[in-house]
């Protein structure tokens, strides 16, 4: 009566265990960086090898569906970032927007294209247009995520500026009582400046990563401009970090 | 006989309950529960006039409320600086620049 009672029991807790180690795997794997976009910059392995090994119009043609499905997937993703950021003004939502449904409709076209009537030679030519023509991975994400950084560290400023103005008013009051506020008005100056340096970085990079186009990356002039903006922004978070930081001091001044 | 059997029975509907029970605590465990205000940048627009304005006002008024209460009465927990809890949704907004700069790094790996 009680062994299996007992069976019973340690086998429902394995099923609820191992259920919650299940559970677990799959939220880690969801939230893993996957290269290449979100199937992977590996999903088309398959048809890469059957070309290698024999190049005909099936296996080019199959090899090209799979990298342009790929490439839509990866602008669904991009569209669904920019339509979910509160970051991006909307003048630079609907640029973003524009250039990802350009893509997605010049993909479609290109894989109409694929899909006529042709020889194995000018296939290999419609096929590398799928990277050239576009440079998803390359230029269109980073252009997506480094504006959206880019507009998040100018839509911090309101914010620091909200914040200088109570601060002023704390520091004038506590000024008003007596108080040395020496140290407290040095940091409210250095968050102030350290924002301003910030948006200084920042402000101009939109416009310069969306004029980048496809033929800018091949012609090798875009990849400088991605750099730049990265570093610039990566200095901007930095100076963001700094201005909370000399916010907090303010606080501690003051106490 | 039959009333082992019954025993049985109950005793594994009993179990049975209990896992689902364990397998319920769980679940709500692992939901997450936000404790704070999630940082936005439209709250940001608002700046310190906007929603953290009435975490300021509940700042002043709770002060004369904790010194009316009893000496016995368990103290209620000290309500935080509202340009602290500001700079604290900053951070997390930084953190949002800080993902998006990553994921324009991660997604030129290898990708084409």
């Amino acid at each position: 009566m009680r062994l299996p009672l007992r069976t019973g029991l340690v086998a429902a807790l394995a099923v609820v265990v191992f259920t919650a180690g299940a559970t677990g795997v799959a939220a880690s794997a969801a939230t893993a960086p996957v290269s290449g976009g979100p199937t992977g910059s590996g999903v088309c392995a398959t048809q890469a090898v059957s070309v290698r090994t024999g190049a005909t119009v099936a296996t080019i043609r199959a090899f090209a569906d799979c990298e342009i499905a790929r490439r839509q997937t990866t602008l669904e993703s991009l569209s669904r970032v920019v339509a979910a950021s509160a970051a991006l003004t909307s003048s630079d939502a609907a640029a973003l927007a524009a250039k990802i449904g350009a893509d997605r409709s010049g993909l479609a076209a290109l894989k109409a294209t694929i899909g006529r009537p042709a020889r194995p030679a000018s296939l290999r030519v419609q096929v590398v247009q799928i990277v050239s023509g576009f440079r998803i991975y390359v230029l269109l994400g980073p252009q997506v995520r480094l504006t959206v950084a880019a507009d998040g560290v100018v839509a911090l400023k309101p914010h620091f500026d909200g914040i200088s103005a109570t601060l002023t008013d704390r520091i004038a009051g506590a000024a008003a009582n007596g108080k040395d506020v020496g140290a407290a008005q040095a940091d409210l100056d250095a968050m102030n400046a350290a924002v301003a340096n910030a948006v200084a970085l920042a402000g101009p990079l939109p416009a310069r990563l969306l004029a980048l186009t496809p033929a800018a990356f091949n012609s090798g002039t875009a990849q400088a401009t991605l750099k730049s903006a990265r570093t610039a922004i990566l200095k901007a978070r930095d100076l963001l970090k700094a201005a909370a930081k000399d916010g907090r001091s303010v606080l501690a001044d003051l106490k | 006989m039959k009333r082992n059997q019954a025993r049985t029975i109950a005793c594994l509907a009993a179990a049975l309950l209990v896992c689902l029970a364990v397998a319920g605590c769980g679940r709500h465990g692992s939901t997450p529960q936000p404790t704070a205000p999630q940082p936005s940048y439209s709250a940001a627009a608002g700046g310190p006039s906007g929603a953290n304005e009435s975490g300021s006002s509940e700042a002043t008024g709770s002060a004369p409320a904790a010194s009316s209460t009893p000496a016995t009465a368990p103290s209620a927990p000290p309500t935080p600086d509202p340009v602290a809890s500001e700079l604290d949704q900053i951070n997390q907004l930084i953190n949002d620049i800080n993902n998006s700069v990553g994921s324009s790094d991660s997604s030129q790996q290898g990708g084409e």
